[in-house]
C-alpha cells in the first residue's frame, strides 16, 4: 500500500470540519459497513482523539480498514499459554476493543492482526486504563514514534504497558484538519447506513409535505 | 420522607455549604416512563427560563446595527447581543418563497428566512459570504465562528393579516393572534459541529453559555424579535410610512412557532447521561420545593395567580387532533377540581408536598403540570440547580467488572425490560432509520428489508434480554472482558448499563419499538425541557409548539418580568 510520508501530507489541500462531526461520521462510516454498534463507539472516539492532537493517520487508516471490512472479518483465534494471551488472526474492527479489554483487566496480550495501526490507535486511546500491556506486530508502520511507543529492535513488535506516555484520553482540540479526498471516503461509507427514499417510507415521518397556514 | 442528603448532585459540591432538605426523589421506575414523559410542562429550569433569566441578570442590551431589507421585507438584518463581555450576533437572511416550496419537514430546499448565529461581530464580506450557505442549510458548510444555524416559515396568514391590518392603521385581529400564535416558525435549529460548524465544547466553558442549548435558545428568542421587527417594516413600506406600530400586547403574543419531528426522538435515546442530569435536577428541584414546611404570604398570593393565569392558559390551548382536544379537555376539568382543594392545602405544613401528593389522584397531565407549578414561587430554591444540567462526562466501560456485577445491575435497572415479553411480533413491531432524503429520521413499520439492515439502535429492552440471556451461560466471578470476547456484540448495552447503574434517569422504561410506540412523548419530553408550551401534535410522531409565548421583547426585559414566559395567558380566548 503506498502512503506519504508525514511532510508530505501537510502540502496536500486540507478541510476543516469540528471534532462532532468527525467522530460522529467516523461511527456511521463503521456502522455503514456492519461494524458492531460498540465496536464502532470505540473506533470514534479513538479516532477524533487522535484527529484532534492533530495525528494525520486515522482518516487514512480507518477508510482502509473499513474498505477492508468485509473482506477481513473473520473469528478471531486466542489461546493462553499461562503467561500471554495469543490472538491471532484477529481483524481489529471485531475484536480489537475486547482484547484491549482483556489487556485492561492485566492480561498481556500478543496479537497478530489486520490493522495493527488501528488497533495501536485504540490502545493508544486508552492506554491511561491499560493495567497489562500489548505486543502489536508493527509489519512496518512508518509513524509508530508518533505515538511515542517502544519499538522492540530485535523483534520489530512494539510493545505498549501502562505509563508509556499515557494520553489523558481528552480531545485537544475540537477541530480536525483532514486531506478531502480521505473525508469523502469516509463518508461514503458513513451514507450507508440511509435508507433509500420512496413514496412510502416518505409517509414514515408523519407529517405532510407542505405546511402554509 | 425528608432528608438532606444529595448524593446525587453532591459531587464537586464544597462540604461547607449546607445542602437543602429534600425529599426523597420520585423514582426513575415512576418518572422515565413515556406516557408521564408525554405529560410534561415547561418549567422554571427549562433552558429558555434560564436564558431568560440571564439576560436579565446580565442586563444584556440587544442592538440591531443592520437593517437591509426591502419593502417585501426581503434582504438582511444582524442583531448584536452581548453575554460576558463577548457579542453575539443573529445575521438573518429572507427571501421569497412559492407557497409550493413551503414544507416544514427536513426535506425543504428553501425557507422564508434563514439564520446564522455568529461568534462576534461579522463583517460585510462575512455576512455577503455566509449568505450562500445559510440559505442552502445543510448543504451549506461553515467555520467555528458559526455557532447555530436555523430557517424558519412564515405562518403565511397570519403575517400578511398583520401587515394589512398595521398598514391600514388597525391592530391585528386577537383571535387570530390568539389561535395561531407566531409569526415564523423554525424547522431546524442545528448547532454542535454540525456542518462544521463550532463544536459545543469549544463554548461550553464560557459561562454564560454552558447550559444545554443556550445558543439554540438565545438564537430563537433573537428571531423573535426580528419576525415582530419585519412585520412592522413591510406594514410601514407599504403604508409608506404610516402603519400603526404593533401593539406591546401583541408583540407579547406573538412567540416563535416550532415544528418539530422525529429528528428529536433519538436524542433523548443516545445521550443518556444528559438525559439523566435534566431529569435529575427536576425531580431534586421537586423534592427540595417538597420538603418545604411553610409556604409564605407571598408565594401563596403568587400561586394563588398563577392558577387563574394557567386556568385561562388551558381556555387558550386549542389543537385540530380530535384526540389531544379531549385530553385537553380532561385536563381542564381535572384542574378545576384541583385548584379547589388548593386553598386548604397552602395553609397546612409542607404544602407543596401535599400539593403533589392530592394532584397524584388525577391524571398524569395534571400530576406533572402541578410538579411545573409549583416549582415556580420558589425559584430561590431551585434555579441554582440549571447549572447542573449540562454533561462533560465521557462514558467508558469497565471490562473488570464481573459477570455477576453485570447481572446484578440488570437486574436492578432494567428489571422493567425482565418483565416485557418480547417473543410476540408486536414487541419489535417498529424500525427506526435514517432516509437518505436530507437526513430525515423514521419509524417505519418492521419488514422492510433496506430499513431493518441499517436500523438505529433504539431496541434496548431487546438488546437487554439478549445480553442477559448470554450473560447465564457464564460464570459469576467471570471478568466481563473474557465475556465480551465472546460476546463482542453486546458490548454497547454492557456499556449502557453500567452508564445507567450511575444515571438511573437516563434511560427510558419502554419498548421503543413496540407497536403502537408514541414518539410524540419522547418529543414533548425534550420541547418542555426547551420551554415550550401549546403543544399542538399533527400527528404521533410531529408536532407544533410555541416557543417564548408571553415572553418580554428584549428591550424591556428584567428579571421579575422574565417569569411571564410560564403557560401565559392572553386578553381574549380566541375560541370564545
Amino acid at each position: 500500500m503506498f502512503s506519504f510520508p508525514r511532510s508530505v501530507w501537510t502540502l496536500l489541500p486540507r478541510m476543516d470540519i469540528s471534532g462532532n462531526e468527525y467522530r460522529t461520521t467516523v461511527f456511521k462510516a463503521c456502522r455503514g459497513v456492519g461494524v458492531m454498534y460498540g465496536v464502532a463507539e470505540d473506533v470514534a472516539d479513538a479516532c477524533l482523539f487522535w484527529a484532534s492532537v492533530s495525528l494525520e493517520v486515522p482518516a487514512r487508516t480507518i477508510g482502509d480498514a473499513l474498505a477492508a471490512y468485509e473482506a477481513s472479518k473473520r473469528p478471531m483465534e486466542w489461546s493462553h499459554d499461562g503467561e500471554w494471551v495469543i490472538c491471532q488472526n484477529a481483524s481489529v474492527l471485531c475484536d480489537g476493543p475486547s482484547v484491549l479489554d482483556l489487556v485492561e483487566t492485566g492480561q498481556r496480550v500478543r496479537m497478530v492482526c489486520d490493522w495493527p495501526e488501528l488497533l495501536l490507535l485504540l490502545a493508544r486511546h486508552r492506554s491511561w486504563r491499560l493495567a497489562g500491556g500489548v505486543e502489536i506486530s508493527l509489519d512496518g508502520i512508518e509513524w509508530a514514534d508518533a505515538l511515542k511507543a517502544t519499538v522492540m529492535p530485535d523483534t520489530g513488535v512494539l510493545w505498549l504497558r501502562p505509563g508509556q506516555g499515557g494520553s489523558s484520553a481528552s480531545v485537544l482540540s475540537n477541530r480536525v484538519t483532514i486531506d478531502p479526498h480521505e473525508w469523502s471516503r469516509i463518508k461514503i461509507f458513513a451514507d450507508k447506513i440511509l435508507v433509500p427514499a420512496d413514496p412510502a417510507n416518505r409517509q414514515d415521518a408523519g407529517a405532510g409535505l407542505t405546511d402554509n397556514d | 420522607m425528608v432528608s438532606t442528603d444529595s448524593t446525587s448532585l453532591r459531587a464537586g459540591v464544597d462540604r461547607d455549604v449546607p445542602l437543602h432538605p429534600q425529599t426523597t426523589l420520585r423514582p426513575p421506575s415512576q418518572v422515565m416512563r413515556l406516557s408521564r414523559m408525554g405529560s410534561f410542562f415547561p418549567t422554571r429550569l427549562s433552558f429558555l427560563r434560564s436564558l431568560l433569566r440571564k439576560l436579565a441578570e446580565d442586563g444584556a442590551q440587544l442592538k440591531r446595527p443592520e437593517f437591509s431589507l426591502d419593502g417585501d421585507g426581503y434582504g438582511h438584518a444582524v442583531y448584536e447581543i452581548v453575554l460576558d463581555g463577548a457579542p453575539y450576533c443573529l445575521i438573518a437572511y429572507s427571501s421569497a418563497l412559492d407557497d409550493e416550496m413551503r414544507t416544514d419537514r427536513v426535506i425543504a430546499e428553501a425557507w422564508d428566512a434563514c439564520f446564522i448565529l455568529f461568534d462576534g461581530r461579522p463583517n460585510g464580506e462575512d455576512v455577503a459570504a455566509l449568505r450562500t450557505h445559510a440559505t442552502q442549510q445543510e448543504a451549506g458548510r461553515y467555520d467555528p465562528r458559526v455557532l447555530v444555524v436555523s430557517r424558519a416559515n412564515k405562518s403565511v396568514r397570519l403575517f400578511e393579516h398583520t401587515v394589512e391590518r398595521l398598514a391600514f392603521g388597525d391592530q391585528p385581529d386577537a383571535a387570530m393572534i390568539g389561535k395561531i400564535g407566531y409569526l415564523m416558525r423554525t424547522t431546524a435549529v442545528y448547532g454542535n459541529g454540525k456542518f462544521g460548524m463550532a463544536d459545543r465544547v469549544e463554548f461550553m466553558n464560557r459561562n454564560s453559555l454552558s447550559q444545554p442549548f443556550r445558543l439554540e435558545m438565545l438564537t430563537v428568542y433573537l428571531i423573535r424579535e426580528f419576525t415582530i421587527d419585519l412585520v412592522q417594516h413591510v406594514a410601514n413600506a407599504r403604508a409608506k410610512g404610516n402603519a400603526a406600530p404593533l401593539a406591546k400586547e401583541f408583540q407579547r403574543q406573538l412567540g416563535i412557532g416550532n415544528s418539530t419531528g422525529l429528528g428529536m426522538a433519538p436524542f433523548l435515546v443516545s445521550h443518556p447521561v444528559l438525559i439523566n442530569n435534566w431529569m435529575q435536577v427536576r425531580e431534586t428541584a421537586l423534592a427540595r420545593v417538597r420538603a418545604v414546611v411553610e409556604a409564605n404570604p407571598e408565594q401563596i398570593r403568587e400561586f394563588k395567580e398563577l392558577l387563574e393565569q394557567v386556568r385561562r392558559h388551558l381556555g387558550q390551548w386549542h389543537v385540530d387532533d380530535v384526540d389531544e382536544q379531549v385530553r385537553i379537555d380532561v385536563l381542564r376539568d381535572e384542574f378545576d377540581q384541583f385548584c379547589e382543594i388548593v386553598p386548604a392545602q397552602l395553609a397546612a405544613p409542607n404544602p407543596w408536598d401535599r400539593l403533589v401528593d392530592e394532584s397524584e389522584l388525577f391524571g398524569l397531565d395534571l400530576q406533572e403540570l402541578v410538579v411545573a407549578l409549583v416549582l415556580e414561587p420558589n425559584g430561590a430554591l431551585v434555579d441554582g440547580l440549571c447549572d447542573c444540567m449540562e454533561d462533560s462526562t465521557q462514558i467508558h466501560l469497565d471490562p473488570t467488572q464481573s459477570v455477576g456485577d453485570l447481572r446484578d445491575m440488570v437486574e436492578t435497572h432494567y428489571d422493567w425490560v425482565l418483565a416485557l415479553d418480547l417473543g410476540e411480533a408486536d414487541a419489535r413491531a417498529m424500525v427506526w432509520y435514517v432516509s437518505e432524503e436530507k437526513l430525515e429520521p423514521r419509524l417505519g413499520a418492521r419488514g422492510a428489508d433496506s430499513c431493518e439492515t441499517r436500523e438505529m439502535p433504539h431496541h434496548i429492552a431487546h438488546k437487554v434480554q439478549a445480553l442477559r440471556a448470554d450473560l447465564d451461560m457464564f460464570e459469576e466471578d467471570q471478568v466481563l472482558a473474557v465475556f465480551l470476547m465472546a460476546h463482542p456484540e453486546h458490548r454497547d448495552i454492557a456499556r449502557r448499563i453500567q452508564t445507567i447503574s450511575r444515571h438511573p434517569y437516563g434511560e427510558v422504561r419502554d419498548n421503543l419499538v413496540a407497536k403502537g410506540v408514541r414518539p410524540i412523548d419522547l418529543l414533548r419530553c425534550k420541547l418542555s425541557f426547551f420551554g415550550a408550551a401549546k403543544f399542538d401534535p399533527r400527528s404521533d410522531r410531529w408536532t407544533r409548539i410555541t416557543l417564548f409565548q408571553g415572553a418580554p421583547r428584549a428591550a424591556e426585559l428584567t428579571l421579575e418580568n422574565s417569569a411571564d414566559v410560564f403557560l401565559p395567558a392572553f386578553g381574549l380566548d380566541p375560541f370564545a
